[in-house]
């Protein structure tokens, strides 16, 4: 008998938790956010392949460094490779500005090396984990996302927007290109 | 651009051939015919001093452990029986009734003298029947 | 309780189906709600599962003869411990074990990521529970741990007196850990492909399961050899048995795997081939659980001839067919992004190396397969053993030792003379020293020359990385210690596959002695009588019984000498189980093991004869405990490589800041 109850108790307990996602999704429908919909944002998918390229144009320059540092690499191979990685570290970050703000920006490369210089200035050594550089890097990209997602307001209602939606999606506003006009040329 | 291509695809052509040349050889070399007690006796007289194994099981009441730690026992596959006799270290699953495979030779004088004996748990392994053949002995044994 | 495993099981493998169908649905409609609720299924089947093996463990424990698999693998005079072991003694229980571990890779990688790698991680998911709907399957309905018996025994089977020892205890657990554990990158693999996302996130993501499942493989394959050396008492610690071969492949695959990864990590090439190969190993992980459970291959380890062989055999076709089949269909996006510059390169040394190990795994398969493929083509079974085996593996791990050293230091993309010599000429010259001196104390073997030279040279190669890295940190004000701390710590990858590497040179050294300067003796001996061998004697002093509740035992004593001096008593014995006709092996050798660094007395008693005499034989293996000793040092380089570094848990924080990811449900 106790058996019995187990084993139903069990299997309610699992047939619950599989569907309890279907339940939540039924409430948050209620409250009209559409956040649980799966579609990707192709930009979004685009920009985490791009960053993922980069983390290993880092990890690479970073690898190279290391080797050249202890003599393993000539000077003459370091420097053609470093400078390979850092053009093509370059244009991915150039492409992923690209997209995430859907203008082009800049010469990046001056960007980029300005970051990694002031890492170094900063006296990190060329040894240490390019986590410093990272750091660096982000923060230098939070200001200005800062900056930029402060003024990205829906002229009908006020509310936030992404850079990435075409409607305003409290009010449901459609976000032409103008009012997006406005804002890039604002910043 | 081309040549280092070549040289590339030159190696790993020399790896693969390298490779199978060992296979080949190994197998040249090493491969044992694998037969049955029947199998042996039909293959009088080409066998004798040709290494191989045979399988089959062993004949209850024939092992005989001699001092100098010399086994002696019999070897049946249910149609035929050979005599067996190995010099070295009897795996403790060794008794009457279980799979043995034996690798050595077979000697004109009708013994196979074994270089190497295995032995495998019996193919009735998942059997049950042994487990009730207790049941008479100890009755009353509490668990 | 065992209804309650049973039905779980039942469950187990219905929950699974759902949760390859919801995933891929999910994922084809974009509903997060039904991949949520596939993610929820695996936790699912992971509880359900963890239910059904404590109702066999709990039916272990307390002796429930109705069931089959109680009644077989246990009897009332089991120890405790063991009845918990013997969960994976049979069939039935280590299929449940199989499954089990699978359910705990499954609910790890949902739980793991969770929020990331959304249009990957539905496939990779459904890919899981396919693995998991064949092996429930298979303990729902072919090989029931919860089997009953029609009538009660009084008294179990009881357990091999040989599984009964703390090795055989661990070993299948290991081992399973590495076999299903190769199931995740491949579920990662077969997850980019169906996804289309081609790229290297799908690498990213199982590797550090890749190197779980490699350090257990490896684990697993050093214990259940150790194993073997304790128990099976013949001296020798591999055969080149079947089974033993099973674990082997996938190792050499999964190797393989390990290394080209990098490749595709650093320069995006390799994709093609790291796809193929990880449906190599995958294929040689279930291929080697299918020889070991079918009794296919006629080996002295499989434990049992049953039905599961054809429908293991039918999942192998599958899987086979819809991996390749997807791998043609997505061959054009596995475009490389580089071409290959130099045969001098790193690049090159990772390309053989792979090319290596696969044709040593594909010699050992051949050889392995050869009684069956020999028997339908000619109607003779013939085999090949040991020899063969030996005879084309050896080569091959020559060269493989030879690339261990010449990869690390080699550069990438075109090594230039300059840095060949600058690198390389330390660690050539002690290779060539090692050389001379071996040959001047009087060694003459070629392999052995070869294989001492090589490994002194991988050492020295490795030894000069850390010595370098070291002493740059040093400049700069560390002191040494905490300088070698910060290195690893830094670089965990490479340094960690660095200690790894030595923990194989370690290995190596130890097989290479054991294998080319074993000695033997055979003797039989009366009281007082001794035998020597090498520098060492061994005096018989008599012969004893003494029994305990389990066994009646008979014990030899014999004084050990080295160079004349006394070293201790080595007592090898031969013990007969009682209950007697209740199991199928009551006979059990105990081997005298007397181990140093520099060689293993290993005393064998392998009769007593009249008037107290008994026959010995005596082993001098040198170097035996160099194997153990590299594998713990193998473990621990893996663990290094391993651990947690930050990298990866600060890239998602990174992404996520850039990038300005507004989900409600991401957790920074």
């Amino acid at each position: 008998m106790l058996d019995t109850v187990i084993t139903i108790v069990i299997a309610a307990l699992a047939a619950i938790f599989i569907s309890l996602p279907f339940f939540r999704r039924a409430r948050s429908e209620s409250t009209g956010n559409p956040g649980s919909a799966l579609r990707p944002d192709p930009k979004m998918e685009q920009l985490k392949e791009l960053n993922a390229r980069k983390e290993s144009l880092l990890s690479a320059i970073k690898d190279i460094e290391f080797d050249y540092g202890l003599g393993k690499l000539s000077r003459e191979d370091y420097e053609d490779l470093n400078t390979r990685y850092k053009i093509e570290a370059a244009e991915v970050l150039k492409k992923m500005d690209e997209i995430a703000q859907g203008r082009p920006e800049a010469p990046v490369e001056d960007e980029l090396e300005k970051e990694i210089k002031e890492a170094r200035m900063r006296g990190y050594s060329v040894y240490e984990d390019d986590e410093e550089i990272e750091k660096e890097i982000l923060m230098a990209r939070e200001a200005s996302w800062d900056r930029e997602s402060e003024e990205r307001k829906c002229p009908e209602c006020g509310s936030a927007y992404d850079s990435g939606d075409v409607f305003c999606s409290k009010c449901g506003y459609k976000l032409d290109g103008d009012t997006k006009k406005q804002h890039a040329e604002s910043v | 651009m081309l040549k280092g291509k070549l040289k590339f695809v030159v190696a790993i052509v020399v790896i693969a051939l390298a490779v199978s040349y060992l296979v080949y050889g190994g197998v040249k070399d090493t491969m044992v015919y694998y037969l049955t007690v029947k199998e042996l006796h039909n293959r009088v007289p080409e066998v004798y001093d040709q290494k191989v194994r045979v399988s089959g099981t062993v004949v209850p009441g024939t092992i005989k452990h001699g001092h100098d730690g010399l086994l002696e026992f019999q070897l049946t596959d249910g149609a035929g029986t050979m005599d067996v006799a190995y010099n070295g270290i009897v795996p403790d699953i060794f008794k009457d009734d279980v799979e043995a495979v034996v690798e050595g030779v077979y000697t004109p004088a009708s013994v196979f003298q074994a270089d190497t004996l295995l032995a495998k748990c019996p193919t009735k392994y998942e059997s049950t029947d042994d487990l009730y053949k207790q049941q008479n002995y100890e009755q009353g044994k509490a668990f | 309780m065992a209804e309650t495993g049973q039905i779980s099981i039942f469950l187990a493998f219905i929950v699974s189906i759902y949760v390859a169908f919801a995933a891929v649905y999910g994922a084809r409609t974009y509903k997060r709600d039904f991949v949520r609720s596939a993610e929820n299924g695996a936790l699912a089947i992971f509880f359900l599962l963890l239910v059904a093996v404590l109702s066999l463990v709990y039916s272990l424990v307390n002796l429930d003869f109705s069931l089959k698999y109680v009644a077989l693998n246990t009897s009332t005079d089991l120890p405790f411990i063991y009845r918990i072991t013997s969960l994976w003694a049979g069939q039935a229980g280590s299929l449940l074990l199989w499954s089990f571990i699978l359910s705990i890779y499954f609910a790890l990688v949902v739980l793991q990521t969770r929020n990331k790698a959304r249009g990957l991680m539905p496939y990779v998911i459904a890919t899981l529970a396919v693995i998991s709907i064949f092996f429930t399957f298979i303990i729902a309905f072919v090989e029931n741990p919860f089997q009953k018996l029609p009538v009660v025994p009084q008294e179990g089977r009881g357990l091999n007196p040989i599984l009964q020892n703390a090795y055989m205890a661990i070993h299948p657990v290991t081992l399973y850990l590495g076999y299903v554990g190769v199931s995740v990158p491949f579920a990662f693999g077969m997850g980019a492909m169906l996804s289309g996302k081609l790229g290297d996130e799908w690498i990213k993501y199982s590797r550090k399961w890749t190197l779980f499942a490699w350090t257990f493989l490896s684990v697993g394959l050093i214990l259940g050899a150790r194993w073997a050396y304790l128990e099976l008492g013949w001296g020798g610690y591999w055969a080149w048995d079947p089974v033993e071969n099973a674990a082997f492949m996938p190792w050499l695959a999964g190797t393989a795997f390990v290394h080209s990864v990098m490749i595709q990590e650093k320069k995006g090439m390799l994709k093609k081939w790291n796809m193929s190969l990880i449906i190599i190993t995958f294929f040689l992980a279930i291929f080697g659980t299918f020889i070991t459970r079918s009794g296919v291959i006629s080996s002295v380890h499989s434990f049992a001839q049953s039905d599961i062989g054809p429908m293991f055999l039918g999942f192998i076709a599958f899987i086979l067919l819809f991996s390749f089949g997807m791998f043609l269909y997505r061959i054009k996006d596995l475009e490389s992004e580089n071409r290959f510059d130099s045969i001098l390169s790193r690049e090159s040394a990772f390309i053989f190396n792979n090319l290596l190990f696969l044709g040593a795994a594909f010699a050992v398969f051949l050889g392995t397969i050869f009684p069956i493929m020999s028997e339908a083509v000619t109607g003779h079974k013939i085999l090949v053993g040991s020899p063969y085996f030996n005879k084309v593996n050896v080569p091959i791990a020559l060269v493989l030792i030879f690339l261990m050293g010449v990869g690390p230091l080699i550069s990438w993309r075109k090594a230039s003379k300059e840095n060949l010599i600058k690198n390389f000429m330390a660690p050539v010259l002690v290779g060539i020293a090692t050389a001379a001196v071996l040959i001047a104390i009087g060694i003459r073997d070629v392999y052995a020359l070869a294989s001492y030279s090589l490994c002194a040279f991988v050492a020295m190669t490795v030894f000069t990385e850390f010595f370098r890295g070291v002493r740059v940190r040093s400049r700069r004000g560390e002191n040494p210690l905490m300088a070698f701390g910060r290195l690893v710590s830094r670089n965990k990858r490479r340094y960690g596959g660095y200690i790894v590497h030595i923990g194989v040179v370690l290995i190596v050294i130890g097989i290479t002695s054991s294998s080319v300067f074993v000695t033997e003796q055979q003797a039989t001996l009366s009281k007082g009588e001794s035998v020597e061998l090498r520098d060492y004697r061994f005096t018989y002093e008599g012969i004893d019984t003494y029994n305990t509740p389990a066994k009646d035992a008979t014990v030899a004593t014999l004084a050990a000498y080295k160079g004349g001096k006394p070293i201790g008593f080595m007592k090898p014995e031969k013990n007969v189980y009682k209950y007697e006709g209740n199991r199928e092996i009551n006979q059990e050798t105990e081997v005298a093991l007397r181990s140093t660094f520099k060689n293993d007395l290993y005393l064998i008693l392998m009769n007593r004869g009249p008037n107290g005499s008994a026959t010995f034989r005596i082993i001098i293996n040198p170097m035996v405990s160099w194997i153990w000793a590299g594998g713990v040092v193998l473990l621990i380089g893996a663990i290094v490589t391993m651990w947690p570094g930050g990298r990866r848990e600060r890239e998602d924080v990174f992404v996520r800041y850039t990038v300005g990811e507004k989900d409600s449900t991401v957790k920074v």
